[in-house]
């Protein structure tokens, strides 16, 4: 089945079954897998694509979330261009990054991204006037997305639906153009795309701008859907490690694996945190996690979606 | 008249010149070699004209233009092409994407970078291989498909570096064949090379190279009966045969 | 001044022991082991363990930390690095950020040291605030020691990699493993016994801190920034690098404490600024192989 309708089908049989047996807590569950799906595509970009191990997107989420708070607190224009705007801004912040930092391979630029982070993070910790520190800010006006208000958890979450459809979509055509040809054949050997005429540095950029806009544009919702932002939930570390591993665990360099990996986790993590006896060990899913990290990247490398298409071969063979 | 013009390439690491004061000249549509013995620094001059690496002194024109120092994704679009010793595909991909990929810079968009590389894939009969993975051919179709991702990006001048390491003697022939084809159609092309029948198969013109210094230059048969070649590489009892 | 001096260099030299695992095992197996920090942590854990069990002094129990540690590593090595090796520098970066999560939040379980802060402190602790004066210094006692015992491992590493097989076999890893493995190497025992022996000296630094800082599970984040900053600093794979680099940042943090005030937050952002600057300009550190070798 074509991805195009095939993505269409999904978001829309979400769309119309969801509500059906949802209350709030379903809801949210749903939207926060599905700002996670963003959130992995987003990094899937640059990491799965085009080979740069980011450990520092959180920035772009970052950014995009205090733009649009910000933007939406003061002259609360649409959604629909606060979170561009938001996108736009991390996009341009990447420029600065990337070129500062696309000089260092593998993982030194890994750790410079995360270096460049954790700046962004404590400036944004202690520079009150902008951020108001840690105390955070809270939403203060009702948002709209081309004019219908979007205030209740069923209004988030079709535009979740929607704009992680969008997202999905543009990531998969992307892969399918000129560009993502080229973000592909840097990864896997950027000496002989360089002598093939594929300008590594304006590739990388092009990949990293694009992938900072996405955050940007999904960190923006994610700020907006939870009503209140603070640096510890937008800049941190965590936000960038769970970004990557929504992916890896999924399936790296698929447009299906942060689906996958994002539902998987998010699951995983509601379920683990309502099993009443487990209550004391709240660091469980953590636990779970962690481990689960490891085995995939020791014996799933190509993620869940690899193990999948392995089962359904295996599957076959038995016909 | 002159497609590429080295100076006095000088590379040196640390104390060592790995390359000493390199010059030679190639004209345009002609096939030059670049021999020696192993270690006499050809793949570094070869990383110095591509931009793979700076010299530490001496330029390098191309077509009249001063391309020392540039990276080599600027030396390809100016139509300088090279292939490397040890094979760099890119292994996930077919083959076809493979040469997608060669062909996405001079190409427009997709479509028009597909039918490109479905030409150079008849021209260089890959073909039948267009959906294996890259990572899986035997070394004569790696060989094969390394030389085709350089055609693909319609070089001037191509620089093959050891295409035929590893070659059966059929495939040699195989290889030599498909040199004289490219320079047929106008590349001119420098290679560096160790199977001697090759290299006095298409040479016009040959460059010995000893210890990062050129020891002898000129005509094949001048140069394969020179004494210093013969005692630094060829060995005595090499026997040129045309 | 004298006094923050060398405040900051008895630090320095546990921040050096610290450093010196992490650039071990980086400068044998490539390998950047996020879960460095993890190490100190465990090694924090256990004194305070037997301590509160047994009454056990830290320095003494790190008869006991050293092969708990090392055997943690050792295992952590050859069941999940070593076969993330292949992956790439990245993958296995990746692996041991995995390990990193799994150790915190398994020391985070009750049963080990829950979510507060735990203080190795009490009855019977000779090192319990205690000071000596020399020469009109007042030192931390603990730190001192374990100021001295670092210079101790340091030599021991020195002499371990100059004179016996093990350590030979170690340097020939280092620069060339499938050269060495040639040669009869067995470069995944050897690799193993780099990356326990790196967590062993994460492990000894975190006995020796246990009696000065909070004990907490996610404590090894700390001071993992910190082994980053210097080995980076010092070179990554450089001994010489990480001791000094270790030294350096000491007295430089003991320096900044006293002297600048109000800028404790901003204080991590110059030390990161520094970490970017010398990435990007001097890749090599002082001593070392760099990022791009």
């Amino acid at each position: 089945m074509k991805p195009l309708s095939l993505t269409v089908l999904v978001a829309v049989l979400t769309a119309i079954l969801v509500p059906l047996v949802a209350d709030i807590h379903i809801y949210s569950v749903v939207i926060t897998v599905l700002i996670w799906v963003m959130f992995g595509q987003s990094w899937n970009l640059l990491g799965g694509f085009t080979g740069q191990i980011s450990f520092g997107h959180a920035m772009f989420l970052g950014i995009g979330a205090y733009t649009s708070m910000l933007i939406v607190n003061s002259v609360n224009l649409d959604m629909a261009i606060t979170l561009l705007l938001g996108g736009v801004l991390a996009g341009l912040v990447s420029l600065i990054v990337g070129f500062l930092i696309f000089r260092l391979k593998g993982p030194y630029f890994a750790l410079g991204t995360l270096a460049f982070a954790e700046i962004i993070h404590i400036v944004a910790r202690n520079w009150k006037g902008l951020t108001n520190g840690g105390e955070g800010i809270l939403l203060a006006k009702r948002p709209t997305f081309f004019g219908i208000q979007i205030f209740s958890k069923a209004e988030y979450f079709y535009l979740a639906v929607f704009l992680a459809a969008l997202v999905c979509l543009f990531c998969y055509y992307l892969t399918r153009t000129k560009t993502g040809y080229s973000f592909i054949a840097i990864r896997e050997d950027q000496e002989s795309a360089e002598a093939m005429g594929l300008n590594s540095t304006l590739i990388k950029s092009k990949a990293l701008f694009i992938s900072a806009f996405l955050a940007g544009v999904a960190g923006g919702f994610y700020g907006l859907y939870n009503k209140f932002i603070d640096p510890e939930m937008t800049f941190a570390v965590h936000m960038s490690a769970e970004m990557i591993f929504v992916t890896v665990i999924g399936g790296m360099g698929t447009v299906a694996g942060p689906v996958l990996g994002s539902a998987i986790l998010i699951s995983l993590q509601e379920y683990l945190k309502s099993v009443s006896f487990l209550q004391a060990y709240s660091s469980l899913y953590l636990i779970v996690y962690g481990l689960l990290i490891m085995l995939v990247i020791v014996y799933l490398p190509g993620g869940l979606i690899e193990g999948l298409k392995r089962i359904s071969a295996f599957a076959g063979r038995r016909r | 008249m002159y497609v590429l013009e080295v100076d006095k390439l000088v590379k040196r690491y640390g104390g060592l010149a790995a390359v000493n004061g390199v010059s030679f000249k190639v004209k345009r549509g002609e096939i030059l070699a670049l021999i020696g013995p192993n270690g006499a620094g050809k793949t570094t001059c070869f990383n110095m004209i591509a931009g793979a690496t700076p010299p530490t002194e001496g330029t390098v024109v191309f077509n009249g233009k001063n391309v020392t120092r540039r990276k080599p994704y600027d030396l390809n679009a100016l139509g300088m092409a090279r292939t490397f010793q040890v094979v760099k595909p890119l292994a996930n991909l077919t083959v076809f994407d493979n040469l997608m990929v060669a062909c996405l810079s001079k190409s427009r968009n997709i479509r028009e970078a597909r039918s490109k590389a479905e030409a150079v894939m008849a021209r260089t009969r890959l073909d039948a291989l267009a959906d294996r993975q890259a990572g899986l051919l035997s070394i004569g179709n790696l060989k094969r498909l390394e030389v085709a991702r350089a055609l693909a990006t319609e070089p001037e001048l191509l620089l093959m570096d050891e295409p035929m390491g590893g070659l059966t003697p059929p495939e040699v022939d195989q290889a030599i064949e498909l040199i004289r084809d490219i320079n047929d159609h106008g590349v001119s092309i420098v290679l560096i090379e160790h199977i001697m029948k090759a290299v006095t198969a298409v040479s016009n013109s040959i460059v010995v190279l000893q210890n990062g210094e050129i020891i002898s230059t000129g005509e094949p048969v001048v140069v394969m009966n020179d004494e210093r070649v013969i005692k630094a590489y060829l060995g005595d009892g090499y026997v040129a045969s045309r | 001044m004298i006094q923050t001096f060398f405040d900051g260099l008895m630090i320095g030299g546990v921040y050096a022991v610290i450093a010196l695992g992490l650039t071990l095992i980086f400068g044998v197996m490539r390998v950047i082991n996020m879960a460095h920090g993890e190490f100190v942590m465990i090694g924090m854990f256990t004194s305070y363990f037997l301590f509160g069990r047994l009454g056990l002094d830290p320095f003494i129990s790190i008869l006991i930390t050293a092969p708990v540690c090392y055997l943690i590593g050792y295992f952590l090595y050859r069941a999940f690095v070593s076969k993330a090796q292949k992956g790439g520098e990245v993958n296995t970066l990746l692996l041991t950020a995995g390990a990193s999560i799994l150790l915190v939040n398994v020391a985070a379980l009750p049963a080990f040291l829950g979510p507060n802060f735990s203080r190795l402190s009490g009855e019977g602790l000779y090192w319990q605030h205690r000071i000596w004066n020399l020469a009109g210094v007042t030192f931390n006692a603990p730190l001192l020691t374990g100021f001295l015992l670092t210079g101790l491992l340091i030599l021991l590493l020195s002499l371990f990699l100059k004179k016996t097989d093990t350590g030979l076999a170690m340097r020939a890893a280092a620069q060339q493993p499938l050269a060495a493995q040639i040669v009869g190497v067995n470069v995944s025992v050897i690799s193993g016994v780099t990356f326990g022996l790196g967590a062993v000296f994460a492990g000894v630094a975190g006995s020796v801190l246990s009696t000065t800082y909070p004990i907490y599970a996610s404590i090894g984040a700390l001071f993992l920034v910190k082994a980053f900053v210097i080995v980076v600093l010092g070179g990554m794979g450089s001994i010489p690098g990480a001791a000094l680099g270790g030294l350096v940042l000491g007295v430089v943090e003991s320096f900044g404490a006293t002297y600048i005030t109000g800028g404790t937050a901003y204080r991590d952002v110059f030390g990161l600024v520094i970490f970017l600057i010398v990435l990007l300009y001097r890749p090599q550190g002082l001593f070392g192989k760099g990022p791009n070798t």
